[in-house]
């Protein structure tokens, strides 16, 4: 009897030109490499991988697979492996044609990205291959965009090359696609807890789904942080604006378990909170964004709170209409010239944001600029005394936090 | 604009020292701690996160305690983190909780549902995370009363043993420093965190050591009582001659 043992996506660490992103589930959890183990394996999140689009682009991506022999006599064998979805086993007739149609359809948008697993001939040496490497072929990771998808494989083998193709095993995996390498603090560090967590590609892969580019995966994540409010998150108005979940480090752990229904560090957050659960699950999609601030002690504009609806400069409960200061997600040097993504305030779009009425809008690759242009400064900050002057960005207050 | 809140005004509690402070889950009547961890930092402090549940209701409490090397320190801190809102100035909670802490801020909320206060080294920062929002005023108190109120050393077998605390010399000019040695040990190897108190001085950590300053020529006594997890208590106290 043949079987499939296992299955390795991520085959070396060093490099993810050609195979896997190196990933781990999430704090305390190592993603297991090989990925897929017979008995083991049995739904695609038991089985995950992370695909980077632009350090694959234009090769040829391989993975590596193992198979036993409780025969013997059988020192050889082909194998090759089909996409189980649009080429299911027995369908037949036009209801099969019709059906295959279906299949393909949803394959484009979420459907499998890794192909088929190019036929090959494998040794088995006292009834064992040890790890084989496999071309994949017909893959489609170049025209993917950020997404979550489930790859189906029906593996067959046979024993000579005219020989029908029999039936080995069905798998199942979790295919994670970005549009490069995640960037700080996610980092590729064989054994770090700071690789990409698969907990996190989870949300960002849905909520940055088919993005094309950094930017418009850096708008996508944006708009669903802030739209966590207030269902599940909303503005620390009764705090004072503290952060509960990024104070030195970004507690990553407590914040899904928040998404996730659980009481996480509570349902208050700020700024620094929004800008580092933005930057963090934007770069894991391979965009490129610091956690900075803009300070010191400036007046405001009315902007609507995440989870909040109606306009204010501030709190109304606050004593002031001022912030001592404010965090964003920032691109570049965090300068004066470099765009902003902020997940924490809808502010006013019009050409005049001190009054009403108020068109909102999500600050998504905006530039921050200075005091006399309608950027995002001065969208946020009056141009009074007290106002945008003092709303100054501060570089040197730019960071990745690191996950726990 | 700069934020305005005037530290020169606050209270300090010179002559008390919390060392190697950690909550056991047995402290607050009523609450249950549902988890303890310490991977979050503040600048270069550990910040050890309790999260409190209250049994059959949807409340929960989250406390920070940071513990640093001495109150000068602490007040560093405790800076650093009211710089950390959003808000230009948090308010001083009211009246009826001036006896909370050295000092302590609260949202600008009646209900008050968070809280930061400072006691001699100790930072804590409370804050209602659950479904159901709760005041955390008592609770603060609580735990306020940890830092500052002595317990009688028990009788019970099971109470911590002070092998001995010594005070490196015996005599000392004021404002010299003098280390205090000190052996301790739970009966059943739990945990202890000590509080230190003198009449005389301060108290403060250098390293791994614990430093006794005198303040005035006179006697000084410095005590220490060691606490295991269950509240069971030891003490043992020196003296020092102060030129």
């Amino acid at each position: 009897m043949i079987s499939l043992q296992s299955i390795k996506f991520n085959h070396n660490s060093s490099s993810c030109n050609t195979d896997a992103l190196t990933i781990r589930r999430n704090a305390s959890q190592a993603v297991n490499v090989p990925e897929w183990v017979d008995g083991v394996s049995v739904n695609p999140e038991d089985s995950p991988a992370a695909y980077s689009i632009a350090d694959t682009a234009g090769n040829t991506i391989t993975i590596q697979a193992r198979f036993l022999s409780t025969n013997p006599e059988i020192t050889r064998i082909q194998v090759r492996a089909l996409d189980a979805v649009t080429d299911p086993p027995g369908e037949t007739g036009c209801a099969g044609f019709i059906a295959k149609l279906i299949r393909r359809f949803i394959k484009a948008v979420v459907g499998n990205v890794l192909g088929e697993v190019q036929e090959r001939w494998v040794d088995l040496t006292a009834g064992d291959s040890g790890f084989v490497a496999f071309n994949l072929i017909n893959t489609n990771l170049a025209n993917a965009r950020v997404s979550k998808r489930t790859t189906e494989w029906r593996w067959q083998y046979r024993l000579s090359a005219g020989d029908p193709w029999q039936e080995l095993r069905h798998t199942l995996h979790r295919i994670y696609v970005v549009l490069g390498t995640p960037t700080l603090p996610w980092v590729q560090t064989a054994g770090s807890t700071q690789l990409p967590w698969t907990e996190v590609l989870d949300y960002a892969c849905d909520w940055g789904i088919l993005a094309n580019t950094p930017d418009e995966a850096g708008a996508k994540v944006t708009e669903r942080v802030y739209a966590l409010g207030p269902g599940t998150m909303s503005y620390d108005c009764p705090g004072g604006g503290a952060t509960h979940y990024a104070l030195g480090s970004f507690d990553c752990t407590k914040f899904l378990e928040l998404l996730r229904g659980g009481p996480g560090n509570g349902h208050l957050v700020n700024c620094t909170d929004c800008a580092t659960i933005l930057s963090t699950f934007a770069n894991i999609l391979g965009c490129d964004l610091w956690q900075s601030r803009m300070q010191s002690g400036f007046k405001l504009n009315p902007f609507i709170a995440i989870g909040y609806n109606a306009w204010y400069p501030g709190c109304s409960n606050w004593l002031g209409t001022s912030f001592n200061y404010h965090e964003v997600a920032w691109k570049g040097g965090c300068t004066a010239s470099d765009p902003v993504f902020d997940a924490c305030l809808q502010l006013d779009a019009d050409a005049s944001p001190d009054s009403a009425p108020h068109t909102p809008m999500l600050a998504t690759n905006l530039v921050f600029g200075d005091c006399s242009s309608l950027g995002y400064r001065l969208r946020l900050s009056p141009n009074v005394a007290g106002g945008c002057s003092n709303c100054n960005p501060a570089p040197g207050t730019r960071q990745r936090r690191a996950l726990i | 604009m700069a934020q305005t809140y005037q530290p020169e005004k606050w209270n300090v509690s010179k002559n008390l020292f919390i060392w190697q402070f950690r909550l056991s889950g047995k402290e607050l009547p009523g609450w249950a701690l549902a988890e303890m961890k310490a991977n979050q930092h503040f600048r270069d402090h550990v910040v050890q996160e309790y999260y409190w549940r209250q049994q059959e209701k949807n409340s929960m409490i989250k406390t920070d305690v940071i513990a640093t090397a001495s109150w000068k320190e602490a007040q560093e801190v405790f800076r650093g983190m009211l710089q950390e809102h959003m808000i230009m100035q948090l308010p001083t909670v009211p009246d009826k909780l001036a006896l909370l802490g050295d000092v302590a801020y609260t949202g600008p909320i009646e209900d008050i549902s968070n809280m930061l206060f400072l006691r001699a080294n100790i930072i804590v920062r409370l804050n209602s995370i659950g479904r159901e929002t709760v005041k955390v005023d008592q609770f603060a108190f609580d735990i306020d009363g940890l830092f500052t109120r002595s317990s009688e050393p028990g009788e019970r077998k099971t109470r911590p043993g002070i092998r001995s605390f010594e005070a490196e010399k015996g005599e000392a000019r004021a404002g010299e420093t003098i280390a205090l040695n000190l052996r301790a040990e739970d009966p059943l190897q739990r945990p202890l965190w000590y509080r230190f108190t003198t009449d005389n001085g301060e108290i403060s950590q250098q390293e791994e050591r614990i430093i006794f300053t005198g303040e005035k020529a006179g006697d000084a006594k410095v005590t220490v009582q060691a606490v295991n997890a269950e509240g069971d208590t030891e003490q043992k106290s020196v003296s020092i001659k102060i030129n």
